[in-house]
């Protein structure tokens, strides 16, 4: 069966606007998490991770009108990072038309919605962007500034949502459904998102401390992120530069509460181990773990548990970037994957800021700084609510 | 694809409701959840998310099955009842002192993730949240599974659940219909606007024959096509098959019935099932389409509330004795979004 | 009082979680909340936090004392005695 190979990727979050940027800021150890909450949310000792530019200014960047069109921030962040992944694949809109399309995102125009929800019990019109309050808009979108025609879905599974749109495009570029696709997610910040995690109590008003024995929860993140995938036959073909190989996915299911892991990481365990299986790579041929490591109690333990269940005492280098960009959501699985690729191809490794103790229950310590390395295989994790766990393999191409 | 098991939950026989208390939409009739969920389990569970597992745990026990391999949900708006209510709780109480449980249940993932959580099922579980191809993609999602492993047992499902801020939305941005619910709407459509409804259909299906039961013989999935491609489309996927029924999607918005029209004029000989004027039009409506499909061929009828034409030649049977071997299920939402299923026999 | 305080509590719990199995009169003040006994989980913990505060005026800033304070109807009740 066909290898699937990474051929382009763009990225917009609290750390820049672009790649480069993101690229910059990891390597300078500059963390992202300047919001206090989001402008129209009384929450303001909660720091978040905020991409700092208004809708106006994204429109502008997007190219779009945001006065003639019906956008939410959702929709805007998703048509940058859309933007910037057809680019740097060297691909033009003509060969996306049998291209697939799937994208991720749990809130979607929320953004929009929550506002209109308020001005609805006070008896207001909605605004023209309403109809952008769905979480397919920012697909469609997508889909149709570039021309895609042959696929297109969106995909909701809390955090591991744009890991599983990644898997998802893999899964039909191998069953010879298309020959590439466009994959990742979008997620913008909402007060709706913002009280949610909060009444659930695990947000931390200072900034998170992911894997720490003191750390207190998670920073909301936004951001978008997307990669172009193809087959090698096409990527050959067209004489495409590859910056990575998708060696393994797998998608589990904790199944045992709706919000919290299990003690023993059970999700996270297999959901590892599989993916491992099916690239044919055993745990000591990992060389580094992009964690999902949120900052909250109960992830970085149950992740922790399931990291040495698997790799024993050959647990490898590990970090969570949720650290510098806050927890993006939807988006999480394929901002890593960037940041996965990133460093298999730029051999820098990011740091997981602010650790200062470890779990005591694990012991395990994360890379505490950016650091050169020399890495070809690289293990993406991505747990969400709903018991949903997916890990993604990456390997240099 | 074989369905082998398959439960529904939707306003078929529910429609004098809408009438006793002018509304201008379709809700379901009901059953007694308790029969499959326990209450303790019920407890938080929205109204979309009890129609989801519901349907779900109801499937594989027609199916014998107590562990699927795979849970595949498609559902356009989640639990909107849930999310109106978090939305509400933030401004009342001004961002202090919410409950977290509307919230929870509110993300689109939660049915398939409750059904995992009660049957304990650890295996993969996809929510698909697009539109009128959020059912369509996890039919497509399965299809790919049983394509390299038929002997797997997959859980796929589409539900939607309507509620008056729902139903408000639509109808000021244009695309619902305003007024209270006419049953002729379907017979004589006027104007634009969909008559909004809502439902739940789940089946859990398998590679492996089963002696009677329903074929998924394909689908097919357009993407705003023009009314020539959804014809390519559709010949594609039907070739020489001599299709005795299309359960179609018509919405009661006159505006969206032109596709429709093209289909059955190119199928003249099959019977036609507007199955909308019985449940209403809603993200996830293709799958309760297809519940109807495999319910004709297998009992033979479809339900008096659907809009029926009959274009059969020996018109002395009743449209409750109506023997179908192969049924096109087309189903578009708003244009963009178009699925064509095609159901037949083991 | 202590016991027309539990009785309260008992048809606000009940209430409050949607409980709609739970015979009242099956649950004794000291028998467990959570894990056995009426099988409350973390979202409940977080939802009596609320309901705390909200009908009793009592803040708990940390979830983990929940768990003490919400080991029985009687450890509850005391609790909200002795903070009003």
């Amino acid at each position: 069966m066909s290898r699937i190979l990474v051929t382009g990727m763009g990225a917009i979050s609290s750390i820049g606007q672009d790649v480069e940027e993101n690229y910059s800021s990891l390597c300078e150890e500059q963390h992202g998490l300047h919001g206090k909450a989001i402008p129209y949310s009384s929450l303001k000792h909660l720091p978040t991770g905020e991409v700092p530019f208004s809708n106006e200014q994204l429109a502008e960047k997007a190219g779009v009108d945001i006065d003639a069109q019906t956008w939410s921030r959702t929709d805007l962040l998703g048509i940058i990072a859309a933007q910037e992944a057809v680019q740097s694949a060297g691909l033009v809109d003509s060969d996306l038309s049998k291209a697939a399309l799937i994208s991720a995102t749990t809130v979607g125009g929320m953004d929009v919605y929550e506002q209109y929800h308020e001005a609805l019990r006070k008896k207001l019109d909605p605004p023209t962007n309403l109809i952008a309050y769905d979480c397919a808009d920012s697909t469609e979108k997508i889909a149709d500034q570039f021309g895609i025609m042959e696929f297109v879905t969106s995909i909701s599974t809390a955090c591991s949502s744009s890991a599983n749109a990644i898997m998802l495009g893999a899964r039909l570029i191998k069953a010879g459904k298309v020959d590439r696709a466009l994959v990742g997610g979008t997620e913008a910040l909402a007060r709706f998102t913002i009280n949610g995690f909060n009444s659930l109590k695990i947000l931390d008003d200072q900034l998170c401390q992911p894997f720490d024995k003191d750390r207190r929860g998670l920073n909301l993140g936004e951001g978008a992120a997307f990669l172009i995938i193809e087959s090698e036959e096409a990527a050959s073909k067209r004489g495409a530069t590859p910056l990575a190989e998708l060696l393994g996915y797998s998608n589990r299911n904790d199944a045992y509460h709706q919000t919290a892991s299990s003690p023993d990481g059970s999700g996270a365990f297999s959901a590892m181990k599989e993916t491992l299986e099916m690239a044919g790579i055993q745990p000591d041929a990992v060389d580094f773990i992009n964690a999902h490591g949120t900052g909250t109690g109960n992830n970085d333990l149950s992740e922790s548990i399931a990291i040495k269940r698997l790799f024993g005492k050959n647990t490898p280098p590990f970090s969570s970037t949720k650290s510098f960009t806050g927890h993006t959501l939807a988006t999480a699985g394929s901002i890593q994957a960037v940041f996965s690729i990133l460093t298999l191809n730029r051999g820098k490794a990011f740091a997981n800021l602010r650790f200062e103790s470890a779990i005591e229950e694990t012991d395990l310590t994360p890379l505490l700084e950016t650091t050169d390395v020399n890495y070809k295989v690289i293990l993406s994790n991505s747990f969400g609510f709903g018991g949903n766990s997916s890990s993604l393999l990456f390997g240099k191409a | 694809m074989y369905i082998h098991g398959a439960a529904s939950i939707s306003p078929l026989g529910n429609l004098q409701h809408s009438k006793n208390e002018a509304l201008p939409y379709l809700e379901s009739l009901e059953p007694d959840y308790a029969e499959i969920i326990a209450p303790r389990a019920m407890r938080r569970m929205g109204k979309a998310v009890k129609m989801g597992v519901y349907c779900g745990l109801k499937s594989l026990k027609e199916a014998g099955v107590d562990q699927p391999d795979r849970i595949i949900v498609g559902t356009g708006l989640g639990c909107m009842s849930d999310t109106e209510k978090f939305l509400n709780n933030i401004v009342d109480d001004q961002e202090t002192l919410l409950n977290p449980t509307p919230f929870i249940q509110s993300t689109h993932n939660t049915i398939a993730g409750q059904i995992a959580l009660m049957i304990k099922c650890e295996s993969y579980n996809f929510t698909y949240v697009h539109r009128g191809f959020s059912f369509e993609s996890a039919l497509l999602d399965a299809e790919l599974f049983l394509a390299d492993n038929p002997s797997e047992n997959i859980l796929i499902g589409g539900v939607d659940a309507i509620t008056p801020h729902v139903h408000n939305v639509g109808f000021k941005l244009g695309y619902a219909k305003g007024k209270v619910f006419d049953p002729e709407a379907f017979a004589n459509p006027n104007g634009p606007g969909a008559l909004l409804g809502e439902g739940s259909a789940f089946f859990s299906v398998s590679g492996e024959p089963a002696a009677e039961a329903t074929k998924v013989k394909g689908l097919k999935m357009v993407y705003k096509p023009s009314t020539a491609e959804v014809l390519e489309a559709a010949t594609d996927l039907i070739g020489e098959t001599s299709i005795d029924m299309i359960v179609m999607g018509n919405s009661g918005d006159e505006n969206e019935d032109s596709f429709y029209n093209t289909i059955a004029k190119t199928y003249p000989k099959a019977s036609s099932a507007k199955f909308k004027s019985g449940v209403g039009e809603y993200h996830s409506a293709t799958a309760l389409g297809m519940w109807i499909g495999h319910e004709l061929i297998q009992n033979g009828a479809v339900h008096k509330d659907i809009h029926i034409v009959d274009n059969r030649e020996e018109s002395s049977n009743g449209i409750d004795d109506f023997d179908a071997n192969n049924v096109l299920i087309y189903n578009h939402f708003r244009g963009n979004n178009h699925g064509l299923i095609l159901l037949g026999r083991a | 009082m202590m016991e027309e305080l539990i009785e309260k509590l008992k048809g606000q719990i009940i209430e409050q979680l949607n409980l709609v199995d739970v015979n009242p009169e099956e649950v004794g003040p000291e028998d467990p909340l959570f894990g056995d006994g009426l099988g409350l989980d973390s979202i409940d913990a977080l939802e009596l936090i609320v309901m705390l505060e909200k009908i009793y005026g009592i803040k708990i800033e940390n979830p983990e004392e929940g768990k003490t304070i919400f080991m029985s109807l009687k450890s509850l009740a005391t609790y909200i005695t002795e903070n009003k």
